[in-house]
């Protein structure tokens, strides 16, 4: 599905990832770990096409070359990124907000927008799964929201969007027990053989909801290492300095 | 026949002499550009309106004329070519339609008195007016306790100019709601002035659209004269292309008054290189028991906001709109009369939600 080659990405001025290369296969999850600071933010925002990011390099999906795609195109083409401090946007209404993207992603596409009657069913329903309290997204975008209500409203986004390839960047952090089961619940509710998910943690206890099939460590803009879902227990238990050094 | 402006302002109700940029309230104003061109003087040629208004109550006017009203006993009215004079003495909502013509020179006086304890509801729209010079002179005076719920709108030609004067005089424990969405003609400026007595309270909510070479200018003078008024004035500009918003207000709070509360805030929302805001809040203030603030921004729109709508798959142009719409939308919540609410709703494109 993803194949990226030589990546290069700058960032504010600075040059933080360099010559990366990743394949992610259709129905894979990938967990990216690494200290702080090491890119991997960076990365999936590259991947995502934010405004911030300069890349040089390929960056093939599903076999078409996206660079030199913005990022509402790459949204329409199945990208999906969770935010780590998702933005407060005032008189912008929730629901309204979501209706909005969902059409824009359809018409986009050449289907038909959805009717307001079937977007709040559908609405309603992923809502009743999540369990998120109806009132919230009566609010504007964002505004007030709790750090777990942050998620659980972006987990409800990608739930709605249907996209094929999901960008977590530290969707459980801040997150209590039960909130973080409801977002690992989304993220399971839409695992298949045909969607992607490259997951920022640097815990292993999403992990444990959320088995992935491959762990990478960043650092220094690189992926060093890459393993099966144990090296994430591994650097859990050992910590990076000890586990890179053994690699 | 055609006259220049220089020499139809000078019989004008608005001006003594023709102001010069000196003024402080006309400094920003371009009206010294145009006092060469020339204009037709208004007939008050009695015409059948096109359509007839569907509200209960309403006047219709042509270049300042009385064409035809629907209003009941309780309203008291005078009207003359270019002057109208409403004297209600029970509640009531009025709707004025005032259509304009082409490059005409419209001078209109419009003098209100609501009783005590009387409420009044108006909706006006200006429409028309191309190529053409309107002034509007409003003298409104409030009795004790009544109460006044004010919505302009326009819908002139992008080459007009237009020029509102409104005069408030509030009685003890009267109050005044004044709403106004300016968005077209080539200069606009609405000028309020306000004195307020004993606990009367005025709120005034202006909201400015100004793109191309529009010059759109909001002044506004209030005049705390005794105890326990309240003030609060509001201002949103939206400012594209190359063109210029200007929020010039003074809030005078008088000496020996007590317990005055005054608010003036100017929110500018800045869309392109060439736009231009000027902001002045002003409070003079000579009393020492009061509860006064003002606050200018004036900003651009949030890339980080623009990015994150994009990120969702809505395109940069939609992106944009739906955060103008934003700042906008919560000055809607100002409009008390859900009726006036709904229809500048409808003027500016359905709204969002």
């Amino acid at each position: 599905m993803l194949t990226i080659k030589n990546l290069d990405v700058e960032i504010a001025n600075k040059h933080v990832i360099h010559d990366l290369d990743l394949e992610v296969k259709a129905g894979e999850v990938h967990a990216i770990m690494g200290l702080n600071g090491t890119g991997k933010s960076t990365l999936l925002k590259a991947i995502a096409g934010s405004y911030e990011t300069k890349c040089k390099g390929s960056m093939l999906y599903f076999g078409k070359e996206i660079l030199s795609l913005n990022a509402n195109e790459r949204a329409v083409e199945g990208i999906f990124m969770s935010f780590q401090n998702p933005i407060e946007i005032p008189g912008v209404n929730t629901i309204y907000f979501l209706r909005t993207a969902v059409n824009e992603q359809r018409l986009a596409r050449g289907e038909e927008a959805l009717s307001s009657p079937d977007f709040m069913k559908q609405l309603q329903e992923k809502m009743s799964f999540l369990e998120i309290d109806k009132a919230i997204l009566q609010r504007s975008l964002n505004v007030g929201f709790s750090g777990g209500e942050k998620k659980k409203s972006e987990i409800l986004q990608m739930m709605m969007l249907s996209p094929k390839l999901i960008l977590l960047d530290e969707i459980d952090s801040g997150l209590d027990i039960d909130a973080l089961k409801s977002v690992a619940k989304g993220i399971n509710a839409l695992r298949d053989n045909k969607t992607s998910f490259i997951i920022i943690t640097h815990y292993n206890r999403l992990l444990e909801y959320v088995q992935p099939d491959y762990v990478h460590i960043l650092n220094d803009g690189k992926i060093c290492k890459s393993a099966g879902a144990s090296l994430a227990k591994e650097l859990e238990e050992k910590g990076y300095e000890d586990v890179l050094s053994s690699s | 026949m055609f006259y220049p402006l220089h020499k139809l302002l000078r019989h004008c109700s608005l001006f003594n002499n023709i102001p010069t940029k000196k003024e402080e309230k006309w400094h920003f104003s371009p009206l010294p550009e145009y006092l060469d061109r020339e204009y037709k003087k208004s007939s008050c040629e009695h015409e059948d309106i096109p359509n007839k208004p569907k509200e209960d109550y309403w006047i219709y006017l042509k270049d300042g004329c009385v064409l035809e009203l629907e209003l009941p006993p309780s309203v008291h009215v005078k009207y003359l070519p270019f002057h109208l004079e409403l004297n209600c003495f029970e509640d009531i909502e009025i709707y004025l339609h005032l259509d304009y013509s082409e490059q005409t020179f419209v001078d209109f006086r419009l003098n209100i008195i609501l009783q005590e304890h009387v409420n009044l509801k108006t909706y006006y729209c200006h429409e028309g007016g191309k190529g053409s010079f309107i002034v509007n002179v409003s003298h409104i005076k409030l009795e004790p306790y009544a109460t006044l719920l004010q919505t302009q709108t326009q819908n002139l030609s992008s080459d007009a100019v237009f020029i509102l004067d409104n005069k408030i005089h509030l009685d003890t424990f009267s109050s005044v709601n004044n709403f106004s969405l300016l968005n077209e003609g080539e200069y606009i400026h609405n000028f309020i002035h306000a004195d307020l007595h004993y606990q009367s309270k005025i709120d005034i909510t202006s909201l400015l659209l100004s793109h191309n070479r529009q010059k759109s200018l909001f002044s506004c003078d209030i005049n705390h004269l005794s105890d326990k008024s309240t003030s609060e004035v509001l201002s949103k500009q939206v400012v594209r292309d190359t063109s210029t918003c200007v929020f010039d207000a003074t809030t005078k709070i008088f000496k020996e008054t007590k317990a005055t509360q005054a608010k003036q805030a100017s929110h500018a929302l800045l869309l392109d290189e060439g736009a231009h805001i000027h902001s002045k809040p002003h409070l003079e203030i000579y009393s020492d028991d009061l509860s006064a603030s003002h606050g200018s921004t004036i900003g651009e729109l949030d890339q980080e906001a623009i990015s994150y709508l994009r990120s969702r798959g809505v395109n940069e142009q939609r992106s944009k709109e739906i955060l103008i719409n934003a700042f906008i939308n919560d000055i809607l919540e100002k409009i008390e009369e859900p009726r006036h609410k709904e229809l500048i709703i409808n003027r500016l494109g359905g709204g969002d939600e």
